[in-house]
């Protein structure tokens, strides 16, 4: 008996607004599909579950955040990865009134317009980075995800 | 069905293949088949209160597929081919996917002329990028040479993004190509990727590519000799030989020591013409017109050479160099020319398109010479002497050894192209002098076109208006005063025989007059005689006279007009062609008022020259009688007793009375001959007496009416008419030639040459007019004669 009351006794506490802290609480949900148009010029959105990738390949990755909590998320930032083998696609990205930011280092680095230097027989120049060279992407800024609302943030990439 | 970029990211890699060409680095292929596109996301928040938290998202994992993809690519189209060279027209085939794989061909790469000679395919040489050659030769059997090419290209696994390299390779092997062709090589292949782990194989679509060359044509050697006839006996014949290369490749020299020429270069031989088996003397050094640095030849020179010797030549014939110090008389005896072109480029192709063999509007050398004439029977034929510049030769082949069996040679009967080897049987035909083209059998390279000349004769023939080769026997014996026949009639002898002031009166007491007094102001008896050009060139003929018996005070001038019209002293004919005629006028004035003998020949004898052979002369004699065509006078003497009144009828004649006419005639100038004119354009228009031309046909006519044709100063009527019209022909006349045959006409009407009655006049029933025809009895020369006949008045 001893072990089921025990049992018992944790489901309890987990369940029990009185006895768990409130806090926010987000699931993060990410999905892919290839967009592309058909031969007849209409849009083709397939699921990237469903065919195997090839070069020059279209991708849209979607993240849903979902706000499941009791309160609000605050500084809410979501990163979406571009992985290696594609390519971003400059301008895809959604905005959703956040502000967006761009990693060339695997998102320990971030900024709205990342620049690069490069040698020039002038010396070292710095000139905004090609998009090409983006690793990663992140939105931030927006409000707080307020609870049971959802977020939605979209990029592509091409495969190369 | 995704038409996402793919084909553009193909299209960009390719590019990038393109911009690094074969030695850059392998170009940025696309994500590896088989590669894990792994995704996740994560975010971060805070509860504001100090709380941090993060969540990360599920987990994405993409398995890149294989795609093949390639491409093909000429780089070398647009190749420039020379005469005798092996191309290679290079391929670049691109893996441009996302995988190694290997290339296979569809079909053997064939080089294919779209016009003009087949090519010859060598093979293919197969390189991957950063990896060694792989040579394939070709068998000639398609299935074969594909099998071993796809055998190789399975040995050669291409990164992504890496080339391979096709040379397909072929040559213009002994021939070249006649004028500008295109040949047009294309390479298909595949490209299959093998499948993995999570993606399977894949065999790209078919791609090709086509590429085209230009074949450069060769050399294009021709040759053409040009003949500058002479226009008289005396000049030479003048020979032009004009060397030019039509083609796109400079001609290359050849080494010439095997006949016996120095050194090396193109040549041209030519062998001096011969006639009767001896070349023609030169009457003028051979010498190079300066034409090869006006066509941009820099630092090109060409010497000339001749020989005695003959033909074939070996390395022991000995030529001599034409040079500044060489004379005339040095040549003698050459029986052949060579003109050789050295220097750099020596013959570089130039000028105006090939328009056919023995045709060079624009030489590069031309090389001249005079030859004397030939001389000797046969030697004005035509014909006579020809030429021909035999032989070109230079090389641009590449196996060129130096014998002339292998050498280029200009041009050939076609006119096509002429890299022809010549046969020994048709070198020795040109070198001979024998062969040219159009000749029956030449069918190879080196025959230039064939002149043919001949030695200028004149010859002319001079006689009279439209009967220039007229044939006679007239002369004159200047010594004795006298005509005489020469015995064999020849065309220095024809004549025109005129008879002039006609219509002289009849003298009852002495006969005929010996003499005919010219008016005050005579006018000019015109003579047309025409001459014929029986020589063989065009040409001028000099006129001349020469006064024959008794023509003191007389004068000739000649026009080109029967009105004498701007009638000149001296003359000469307009040019005559070969064969041609030209009539000219010979206009003679009598003294004025000067006795002319009844009968007697005045005249001259005309001389026509030529001015290009002065030994070509021919004569013919403008003879003038007066009294009459052909001497012709009647006289008419009254008698018997007149039926009215009492004057004897001898002082006047009165009806009853009887005139008897002696009519006295005489062919003073029918020698023995033919086509002499006789008579002369005034024998039509004697008045009522009207003698015919002609030798035979003859004819007296006699009609016994008032005529046109009296004397127009005495106003003397030689007629019946005179005394009556009502007088009558009372008995056949007497004809002492026994030649006539009479024709009688019995009513006053018009005796013409066809018309009149056989049956003689009697006195009951007189004739009013005769005719008396010879027919085909010939009025016997230099014979006079009589016809008596007598009419009484009624």
């Amino acid at each position: 008996m001893k072990p089921i009351a025990l049992g018992f006794a944790l489901v309890v506490l987990a369940l029990s607004p009185a006895l768990v802290c409130a806090k926010p609480v987000v699931a993060l949900t990410l999905s892919g599909s290839y967009v592309g148009k058909n031969d007849d010029g209409t849009p083709r959105i397939v699921p990237v579950e469903r065919e195997r990738a090839r070069p020059g390949d279209r991708i849209r990755w979607e993240i849903d955040a979902k706000s499941t909590g009791d309160q609000p998320a605050r500084g809410f930032a979501a990163v979406g990865r571009i992985p290696a083998g594609t390519v971003f696609v400059a301008g895809s990205q959604s905005a959703s009134g956040a502000h967006v930011e761009y990693s060339l280092d695997a998102a320990r680095t971030w900024s709205a317009s990342p620049t690069v230097t490069v040698q020039t027989p002038a010396g070292p120049v710095i000139r905004k980075a090609d998009p090409a060279l983006y690793t990663a992407i992140r939105w931030t800024g927006g409000p707080p995800l307020a609870p049971g609302s959802v977020s939605h943030y979209t990029y592509e990439v091409t495969v190369r | 069905m995704r038409t996402v970029s793919a084909i553009a990211l193909a299209a960009a890699i390719v590019a990038t293949a393109l911009a690094f060409g074969r030695n850059a680095a392998p170009a940025d292929a696309g994500t590896p088949a088989g590669t894990n596109l792994s995704n996740a996301a994560n975010a971060t928040y805070s509860d504001g209160s100090g709380g941090n938290f993060t969540v990360n998202s599920n987990t994405i994992t993409i398995v890149v597929q294989n795609v093949a993809i390639e491409s093909i690519t000429n780089v070398t189209t647009g190749q420039s081919i020379a005469p005798y060279q092996t191309a290679i027209d290079r391929f670049l085939l691109t893996n441009a996917g996302n995988n190694a794989g290997k290339f296979q061909l569809t079909a053997v790469p064939l080089p294919t002329a779209q016009t003009g000679i087949a090519t010859v395919p060598v093979g293919v040489v197969l390189t991957p990028q950063g990896g060694a050659a792989t040579t394939i030769a070709y068998t000639g059997n398609a299935s074969t040479d594909l099998a071993a090419i796809n055998t190789a290209l399975n040995g050669m696994s291409i990164p992504a993004g890496n080339t391979l390299a096709a040379d397909v390779k072929y040559g213009t092997g002994n021939f070249v190509a006649q004028a500008t062709q295109i040949d047009q090589t294309t390479v298909g292949a595949t490209l299959t990727y093998a499948g993995g782990s999570g993606y399977t194989a894949q065999t790209s679509a078919v791609s090709s590519s086509a590429q085209s060359d230009t074949l450069q044509p060769d050399a294009v050697l021709d040759v053409e000799m040009r003949q500058n006839s002479p226009s008289t006996a005396t000049t030479p014949i003048d020979y032009d030989i004009l060397i030019s290369n039509h083609g796109a490749y400079a001609t290359q020299p050849v080494a010439l020591t095997s006949i016996g020429l120095p050194g090396s270069g193109v040549v041209m031989i030519n062998r001096i013409p011969t006639f009767n088996g001896n070349p023609l003397a030169f009457a003028d050094k051979p010498s190079v017109d300066v034409i090869i640095p006006a066509n941009g030849y820099a630092g090109t020179s060409i010497t000339l050479y001749y020989t005695t010797a003959s033909a074939p030549f070996t390395s022991a014939t000995t030529w001599s160099v034409i040079g500044a110090g060489t004379t005339v008389a040095q040549l003698a005896f050459t029986t052949y020319l060579a003109a050789v072109v050295t220097g750099p480029n020596s013959f570089a192709g130039k000028g105006a398109s090939f328009s056919g063999p023995g045709n060079v509007p624009v030489a590069a050398v031309d090389v001249g010479y005079a030859l004397a004439q030939p001389t000797g029977p046969g030697s004005s034929a035509p014909g006579a002497v020809k030429n021909m510049a035999n032989l070109i030769v230079g090389s641009n082949a590449t196996d060129a050894n130096g014998t002339l069996a292998s050498l280029l040679v200009g041009p050939n009967s076609t006119g096509s192209y002429d890299n022809s080897a010549v046969s020994a049987a048709n070198l020795v035909g040109m070198i001979a002098n024998t062969l040219a083209l159009g000749d029956a059998g030449v069918s190879g390279s080196g025959y230039s076109n064939r002149v043919a000349g001949n030695a200028v004769t004149g010859s002319v023939n001079l006689g009279p208006v439209g009967l220039p080769s007229a044939t006679g026997a007239f002369n004159y014996a200047t010594g004795a005063a006298a005509f005489y026949d020469t015995g064999a009639a020849d065309n220095n002898h024809d004549y025109t025989a005129i008879g002039v002031y006609p219509g002289l009166a009849p003298n009852a007491s002495t006969g005929p007059p010996a003499f005919y007094t010219t008016p005050a102001a005579p006018a000019a008896i015109v003579f047309p005689n025409t001459v014929l050009n029986n020589g063989n060139v065009s040409d001028t003929f000099v006129i001349s006279a020469t006064a024959i018996a008794s023509t003191t005070g007389w004068t000739v001038v000649y026009a080109n007009n029967a009105s004498c019209t701007g009638a000149t002293a001296t003359y000469s004919t307009p040019a005559v062609a070969v064969s041609g005629t030209a009539t000219f006028y010979a206009c003679y004035t009598p003294p004025a008022s000067s006795p002319l003998a009844i009968f007697l020949p005045y005249g001259f004898q005309l001389t026509a020259t030529s001015v290009s052979d002065q030994s070509a002369a021919n004569s013919t004699f403008n003879l003038l009688s007066p009294g009459g065509a052909v001497g012709f006078f009647k006289d008419g003497v009254t008698s018997g007793t007149p039926t009215q009144g009492n004057q004897p009828c001898a002082t006047v004649p009165a009806p009853g009375c009887t005139i008897t006419y002696t009519l006295t005639y005489m062919n003073g100038n029918p020698r023995s001959g033919a086509n002499n004119l006789f008579g002369g354009p005034t024998i039509a228009t004697t008045g009522g007496t009207l003698v015919s031309a002609g030798i035979s046909g003859f004819q007296i006519i006699d009609d016994g009416v008032n005529g046109a044709n009296q004397n127009a100063a005495t106003n003397l009527k030689n007629n019946w008419g005179n005394l009556t019209l009502t007088s009558g022909l009372t008995a056949a006349p007497v004809d002492a030639s026994s030649n006539c045959t009479f024709r009688y006409v019995y009513d006053g009407s018009a005796v013409t040459s066809s018309n009149g009655s056989l049956t003689a006049p009697t006195p009951s029933t007189p004739a009013t007019g005769f005719r008396c025809s010879y027919g085909s009895n010939v009025l016997v020369a230099d014979l006079l004669q009589t016809l008596i006949f007598s009419v009484t008045i009624k």
